[in-house]
């Protein structure tokens, strides 16, 4: 929701070169937008109030600790039942660097009533990023450090150049294998830049350095159940391996973090406990998107994923420049990749980044899921001008 | 045993297969940590 209203504000900000004046004027109420925010999350809560109680399901209160694996403390009481999935969900990690205290996690950041003229990210997953550039297209000088080789490490190589490339033009600054040190009293972060030191100045330090799974206080050895990255490890049906009277699904496997995915393997979950191992998830069509300014968005392989497990790929581009509805709209900005296995025309993956790539990987991932092929999709009809064009050009493409 | 299935944690995930429980007939529980609503879990 605050990327969508600075989205709105950095489109107005871009937009004198398309006839409308008095744009240098515009400004953001950081703390009205904010307030905002909070009351409509506090109507969509409300509205989904609904009593669990009042479904059928018994509602424990308290914390949960596994006795055994089909036996759990719930508070005082001992509960027994045939099986248990685990769905604690994750939550926002502080690293131990010093001074972490002076840096702020991303549920503070939201609360924020005034934007800071220099952020500092630690962290430049998919929280980072979006945070990132939230507040740089908001006028915020921002610079992500990230600890690994690149940001985004699930994100098609290529696409991610083009992401980072934009936002330096929009004014971040990006620096990889940072080993954040200490976050000094005036809140400049000391770090080692590729081993050599570097220090980065903000008025506010956030750190996004991942979500872990919420299952160290589960007592998940008296269950015999196995971690893997930190979460319950499952198989393809979402049950332990080492504990087949126990599933898990959503932020606790440590796997697809997204609520979608949450929606989806907790219906999973629950089925094959009771009714036997009926369905394996499939990701093969999951879209998903960061929610960057632009979004980048993808579904499937990335290049790099698809040329390794595929003798023979073919690769087609549509950059947005070309496309009519993007010019009309002045968002030129990114580019539709479509990786195909050659022989059959069989669509690996698709990556979108430009304005609308949130919703137009949904069309290619309806295209994925039905089986059609590149030039199956590529001979459609589609309305014009749309920023979906993209796709269909994309895949009509030699 | 007391229920067919106990779901631990009400979020998204856990509601859902709370909710698909009942939904095929079994007898459901789920646990929710009052008043943390799950997100301080870690801080141990």
């Amino acid at each position: 929701m605050l990327v969508s209203t600075v989205e709105l504000y950095w489109r107005a900000r871009k937009s004198g070169g398309l006839g409308i004046t008095g744009v240098e004027a515009l400004g953001l109420d950081w703390g009205a937008i904010v307030e905002r925010k909070d009351r409509l999350v506090a109507s969509w809560s409300k509205g989904k109030d609904r009593s669990l109680e009042k479904e059928g399901i018994a509602v424990l209160r308290g914390q949960a600790r596994f006795l055994g694996p089909r036996r759990l403390r719930v508070g005082e009481q001992t509960v027994t039942a045939e099986k248990v999935v685990i769905a604690t969900g994750s939550a926002p990690r502080r690293p131990p660097i010093a001074g972490v205290e002076r840096a702020i996690t991303s549920d503070e950041l939201i609360h924020l009533k005034t934007l800071p003229l220099r952020m500092v990210v630690v962290g430049g997953g998919l929280i980072g990023m979006e945070f990132g550039f939230c507040l740089a297209r908001a006028g915020t000088r921002v610079t992500v450090l990230q600890a690994g080789p690149q940001v985004l490490p699930g994100v098609d190589d290529e696409m991610r150049e083009v992401l980072l490339t934009i936002g330096r033009e929009a004014g971040m600054d990006f620096h990889i294998n940072v080993q954040v040190t200490r976050i000094a009293e005036d809140r400049v972060v000391e770090a080692e830049v590729n081993g050599a030191p570097g220090r980065f100045p903000a008025d506010v330090v956030l750190l996004a350095t991942g979500r872990p799974p919420n299952v160290g206080r589960l007592n998940l050895e008296a269950a015999g159940v196995e971690l893997e990255r930190g979460g319950v490890k499952v198989n393809e049906y979402l049950q332990s391996p080492t504990a087949p009277d126990v599933y898990a699904a959503g932020d606790a496997t440590g796997r697809h973090q997204h609520t979608p995915v949450a929606w989806y393997e907790g219906a999973i979950a629950a089925e094959n406990a009771l009714k036997g191992n009926r369905k394996a998830v499939d990701y093969r069509f999951l879209p998903t998107a960061v929610f960057t300014l632009p979004a980048l968005a993808q579904v499937g392989l990335t290049e790099r994923e698809a040329r390794a497990s595929h003798p023979r790929v073919g690769v087609n581009r549509a950059p947005l420049r070309h496309n009519p509805a993007a010019g009309v709209r002045d968002e030129t900005e990114g580019l539709v990749k479509v990786i195909h296995e050659e022989a059959s025309g069989r669509l690996l993956g698709v990556h979108v980044l430009g304005a609308g790539a949130e919703d137009l990987i949904e069309i290619a991932a309806a295209a994925m899921r039905g089986g059609l092929t590149r030039a199956e999709v590529g001979a459609m009809h589609y309305v014009f001008p749309t920023l979906g064009g993209a796709i269909f050009d994309a895949m009509a493409g030699g | 045993m007391d229920h067919d299935l106990v779901v631990i944690g009400a979020g998204t995930a856990g509601g859902t297969a709370a909710r698909t429980a009942v939904g095929l007939g079994a007898r459901t529980a789920i646990v929710e940590e009052d008043g943390f609503a799950g997100t301080c879990l870690t801080r141990g």
